[in-house]
């Protein structure tokens, strides 16, 4: 599945749940642990979402997000 | 085991020591975690007849074992501790933010603290780097600097619990407040972090929380898609607690005041609120709250909103309860009235303007002048100016103002569980523990059936508190079932499962609010836990540790001396306007009706008349050693 999609990121969605950062480290390390995730939620006043250099855009946050903050935008042949 | 970090970390703040202590199996198994294990640890550590204020109170705090999982809406943050508003043996819950999530992830499913500090400090907790930290130069800030501060240094997402200066000067309503948005412990918990010199709790892990079975994760993704397939879920996202509470118009919240959402970790509401005035005096005041519902409450004293907004902002980060902070304002003037409170010392009535409510909350938040005597809450005024007096000024029932009414402030009328579980909750008037479908709606009692199989409720227990007419003669007497009807509601019998069930969700990490925990079960409750911790429960089991903790924590207020004298009504509830029946709105609730349900709540519990858990039932729950306590201090069991 690794890198088959791109993911569209709209911060002012995010509510600070973590979901994407608990599935992230859920896929890829079998925990549930934020620390580990690829994808970081850095809640500000304004949140900011960005991705970690070994990421490799599966898509399972965007799959798991429910406030529509990211989104699998686009699935490559 | 997959769930729990595994370990308990007790806090001297006295010796300045540490010890973490490996998380017993026993407590588990018997209380799960969270709330109900909170609830055991206290009634171990905290000795009868203890000063709330002295070194000798103890705070437990504790996350259940869903807390830090994909599992939705499990952040919840609990703590224990003896309260001073009404030195109850109290619980406090609140929507966790960050702090449940990240002190799991630290490796700690409690803290328990004790003793005191000579100097003010905070409790640094991240992974095994617990450190006891100097905060002069947090204390005297509120809870919003507190709180920024603390980020400042650690970043986030780093959890914090602060007390502002209401819970520094003892103010015995004084709450501390979670990640600066969610309230912690009605009724002191503020001041008894205050007593001890405790600013804050700070926390921050990177251990991760394990599962025992892959089940665990598929029960989590299915249980997911239900709540993102619920026709309503974008109504909730959009607007929160508004939905069941309008207490402003959709269209205000929406143009002139709503800035974003935000969520405890894994919640997919995210009920709570960031608010931003666009206009006026206060325009660009920023607040975090748990609801902007809870923001405009002073409008009901006649503020405009964006006053109701900045005072309630004021009083929340002097880190006090906005409710008691109202309760008191209302004793006041009622005794001033009555000339029991003289101009000697009080020269005018306090008035309701924005500018007068936020110079008292400052006189009560440092105990200036007469704000001395308010910050003593009910209580205090009942102790110096008799209880009888206070009683008509307000509606207390255990100390606290029971807030859900028909004279306000949340005000509602029907007499459900929620009204009804103001008086019977141990740790004084507070409406979480007691949710069922008449929360603030009125639904068809066909409707509770689905409810109560939800909670696992037996069958038996089903047709008492769902009764055919002829099957209740007391609800045919007092009218609250007529013989024309298919079934009458029993609050009092339903108000036990609320509770239990309450107790189970807390003690697992799930919100109390409806919203989230709508979309649980028992049965589903169970087999989360099952597939999580590799300990094999059933729902009968999980909802029987539910019942456990909650008569314990009844047990731990009987041995402070409380029994159904202090479950007694409010007189003001029976002056016009009164509360009405639930399902037809049409009987007056009578101080009758009320004793009556009180009597049939405690047959469905298993206490006695005099609301005391009977041997029986402590028996029948393993509670022995309980038995030996209570008979040992002379109270019938």
């Amino acid at each position: 599945m690794s890198g088959d999609v791109t993911i569209e990121v709209h911060p002012e969605k995010c509510t600070g749940c973590l979901i994407c950062q608990l599935c992230c480290s859920l896929i890829h390390h079998k925990t549930f642990n934020p620390s580990m995730a690829r994808i970081l939620v850095r809640l500000t006043d304004d949140s900011e979402i960005i991705f970690t250099d070994d990421c490799d855009k599966c898509g399972t946050c965007a799959r798991f997000c429910v406030y529509g903050a990211l989104e699998v935008k686009e699935v490559r042949d | 085991m997959g769930g729990y970090a595994g370990k308990v970390l007790h806090v001297d703040l006295s010796k300045g020591e540490v010890e973490k202590e490996p998380l017993d199996l026993e407590l588990v198994k018997n209380y799960i975690g969270g709330l109900g294990a909170s609830v055991k640890l206290a009634y171990d550590l905290i000795k009868p007849g203890t000063d709330p204020l002295s070194p000798e109170n103890v705070i437990v705090i504790g996350v259940g074992p869903l807390v830090g999982t994909l599992a939705p809406g499990s952040s919840r943050v609990c703590a224990v501790t003896k309260l001073p508003a009404n030195r109850a043996i109290g619980w406090a819950g609140a929507g966790g933010c960050s702090f449940g999530c990240m002190l799991k992830n630290a490796g700690y499913d409690h803290v328990v603290i004790r003793d005191r500090s000579s100097k003010p400090v905070y409790l640094k907790i991240f992974d095994d780097d617990i450190e006891i930290c100097d905060a002069e130069g947090l204390w005297g800030e509120g809870v919003e600097r507190t709180t920024e501060e603390l980020w400042k240094k650690y970043g986030r997402p780093t959890g914090v619990i602060a007390i502002g200066q209401a819970g520094e000067n003892l103010v015995k309503f004084s709450m501390a407040f979670v990640d600066r948005t969610s309230t912690l412990g009605r009724g002191g918990l503020g001041a008894v972090m205050g007593s001890k010199n405790l600013k804050a709790i700070v926390v921050k892990g990177t251990k991760g929380v394990g599962f025992s079975s892959p089940r665990f994760v598929k029960l989590c993704n299915e249980l997911l898609e239900r709540i993102k397939g619920h026709p309503r879920l974008r109504e909730w996202q959009e607007l929160g607690l508004l939905v069941s509470l309008p207490a402003l118009p959709k269209e205000l919240y929406l143009e002139k005041l709503k800035k974003a959402r935000i969520s405890c970790v894994s919640c997919p509401i995210g009920d709570k609120d960031v608010i931003q005035i666009r206009e006026g005096r206060f325009k660009g005041l920023t607040k975090f709250t748990s609801s902007v519902v809870n923001t405009v409450m002073p409008m009901l004293y006649g503020l405009s909103y964006d006053e109701a907004i900045k005072c309630v902002a004021v009083l929340d980060d002097y880190g006090m309860d906005m409710f008691e902070f109202f309760a008191v304002i209302k004793a006041v003037n009622r005794l001033y009235d009555e000339g029991v409170i003289t101009r000697e010392l009080l020269e005018s009535k306090i008035e309701y303007s924005y500018e007068s409510l936020v110079e008292w909350a400052e006189r009560i938040a440092y105990r200036r002048g007469f704000g001395d005597v308010l910050a003593e809450g009910l209580t205090g005024l009942a102790e110096r100016f008799g209880r009888e007096a206070v009683a008509r000024a307000t509606s207390m029932v255990k100390g606290l103002m029971a807030y859900v009414g028909p004279k306000g402030p949340v005000m509602w009328n029907r007499f459900g569980t929620m009204e009804f579980g103001q008086l019977v909750n141990p740790r004084g008037p507070h409406v979480a523990s007691s949710g069922s479908p008449t929360y603030f709606a009125v639904r068809p009692l066909r409707d509770f059936v689905t409810h109560l199989k939800r909670m696992g409720v037996p069958d038996d227990a089903v047709r008492r508190i769902l009764p055919r007419p002829h099957e209740w003669s007391c609800g045919l007497q007092s009218g609250l079932v007529s013989p024309s009807e298919e079934v009458g509601l029993n609050v009092g019998r339903l108000t036990r499962y609320s509770e239990d069930w309450f107790m189970v969700l807390a003690s697992l990490g799930v919100c109390a609010r409806a919203q989230v925990n709508r979309f649980y079960s028992a049965k589903l409750a169970a087999e989360l836990f099952s597939a999580l911790t590799g300990i094999e429960v059933e729902e009968r089991e999980l909802m029987r540790c539910g019942e456990r903790a909650w008569n314990l924590l009844r047990a731990a207020n009987a041995r402070e001396g409380f029994s159904r004298k202090d479950d007694e009504p409010p007189e003001s509830w029976f002056a016009e306007p009164t509360f009405v029946d639930y399902s037809k709105g049409a009987v007056r609730i009578t101080k009758e009706i009320v004793d009556m349900l009180l009597n049939e709540y405690y047959e469905e519990r298993g206490w006695n008349k005099n609301g005391v858990p009977t041997k029986e039932k402590l028996l029948e729950l393993g509670l022995q050693k309980v038995v030996e306590d209570l008979e040992g201090l002379g109270i019938e069991v």
